[in-house]
Order: C-alpha cells, then sequence, then structure tokens
C-alpha cells in the first residue's frame, strides 16, 4: 500500500481544501477557526495510515478528522464558559458577522450538529454510515436526527420565506 | 437522493436540497486562508521529529533524578567502606 507523498498530498489537498473549509465554516461559523481545524485535519492526514490512491478513504478521513476537532473546540468553550457566559445565555450557536447572510442565516441558526449532518447528507452527498463514521454517531441515530434537522430547517425556511427567495 | 423519506414529500425535498446547494454554492469569505500544501508538509515533518525528539528526551529527563540518586548512593557506600581507614588516619 503506498502512503502519501508529498506530490500526492498536494494534489488531494488541492482538490479537497475548500470543500473541508466550506464544511468547517458552515458548521462553526467561524472562518478563524475554519482555518485552524481545516490545516490541522490536513497535516493528520500526512502520518495516517491510509492508501494514497483511495481518494474516498483520504477524502472521508479528513471530514472525520474535521468533525472530531469541532466537537473537541467546542467540548473545550463549553467547559471554559464562565456560569455568567450561561446565564446570559450564551450559546455555541453564535457566528461570525459575514456567516450570517441572507441564504446562510436560517442555517446558522440550527445547532453545530444540525448543521454538519445536513452539510454532509446534502452537499457531500454522504450516505447514514459514512455520516455516522464521520460525526461518530451511531448509524440509526444519524437516521432519527437528520430527520431532525431536516424538519427544523423546513421550519426555519418556511418562517422565513426563504424558501422562496432562494428558489 | 432522497434521506427523509417518512413524511417528506418530493417538493419539500427538492427545496431543501435547492436550498442547500445554493448555500454550498455561496463563496467563501475573503478571510479563507489556505496555506500552500508543501507548508503543511514540512511543518508535519517538523512536528513529528519535535515529537520524536521530545519522546527521546523524556526518557533521558526520566532517568537523570536516577542517575542522582545511584550517584548518591554510591557515595555513602564508599564513605561507609572506607570510614575505618579514615578513623585509623585520624
Amino acid at each position: 500500500m503506498a502512503r502519501l507523498d508529498e506530490r500526492s498530498f498536494a494534489a488531494f489537498y488541492e482538490r479537497t481544501k475548500r470543500a473541508v473549509w466550506s464544511y468547517v465554516y458552515r458548521v462553526t461559523g467561524h472562518s478563524a477557526d475554519a482555518d485552524d481545524i481545516v490545516q490541522e485535519a490536513f497535516c493528520r492526514l500526512i502520518g495516517a495510515d491510509i492508501a494514497a490512491d483511495d481518494e474516498e478513504g483520504l477524502r472521508r478521513y479528513v471530514f472525520k478528522i474535521a468533525s472530531n476537532l469541532m466537537a473537541d473546540r467546542w467540548r473545550r468553550a463549553a467547559r471554559e464558559a464562565s456560569w455568567l457566559d450561561r446565564l446570559r445565555g450564551g450559546n455555541d450557536t453564535y457566528v461570525d458577522a459575514a456567516y450570517d447572510d441572507t441564504v446562510s442565516r436560517e442555517f446558522a441558526a440550527l445547532a453545530p450538529r444540525d448543521r454538519a449532518l445536513l452539510w454532509l447528507a446534502y452537499v457531500e452527498g454522504d450516505n447514514h454510515q459514512e455520516i455516522a463514521d464521520a460525526l461518530g454517531l451511531a448509524r440509526g441515530s444519524v437516521k432519527v436526527l437528520l430527520f431532525r434537522a431536516r424538519a427544523k430547517l423546513k421550519r426555519l425556511l418556511t418562517t422565513a420565506g426563504v424558501v422562496a427567495r432562494v428558489l | 437522493m432522497n434521506w427523509f423519506d417518512r413524511d417528506a414529500t418530493a417538493n419539500d425535498e427538492q427545496r431543501l436540497s435547492a436550498y442547500m446547494g445554493k448555500l454550498s454554492a455561496a463563496p467563501l469569505p475573503r478571510t479563507a486562508q489556505f496555506p500552500e500544501a508543501d507548508l503543511l508538509w514540512v511543518k508535519t515533518q517538523m512536528l513529528r521529529r519535535w515529537e520524536a525528539e521530545r519522546r527521546a528526551q523524556a526518557l533521558l529527563d526520566l532517568m537523570e533524578p536516577v542517575q542522582i540518586a545511584a550517584g548518591l548512593v554510591a557515595a555513602g557506600v564508599l564513605l561507609v567502606w572506607s570510614l575505618p581507614s579514615l578513623l585509623k588516619v585520624f
């Protein structure tokens, strides 16, 4: 099994970096976090035991690492959040001002896990098993969570009249 | 691909797909930073080397107090062993 060398890594990175960045940015809502997480995910890929010619395996690995890194950040942020922040009602759906444009406002209102589920399902076209692997969930849970996330998004879009605006 | 066929109408699914498509096609913010691939490659190699050095150094650091303790024990043994001779001299 040929491991990634510098050239094959560069080619894969160029093909995938924007997709991974978009995913992380849309889920976290922070471009600075997306920069850090994407960089870290690709650095970890270099040391991974995956065949260089397994494009799909490499892609799944990067998305999985990026998802894990996002989860780590939320856990750390939750630990560090003071009781005062909690009283003020601070939550993890805060996003960059630039993120909150007319198209993404409703998506930003979803919980991060819902955003990740919907992004992987609709944009990346992953199946339930692939989503479960990427997010560290059981396959059965993905079906239910995805169903609920979709219902929430549908409700938000309908309330805001976005469906009519976008289509 | 219909993910939510439990109660989703084809129309809803189409609308959501269109919305997600629009969202994914939205231009990335100008703040997005993509370092060069070779920079990431070099960074990872350096981090690996530092990690290997750190692991090797950790073993040496662990041995340092052991060496000091062994030296002190040896000095003590030498003192006890040579004490009768020293007492004879003084």
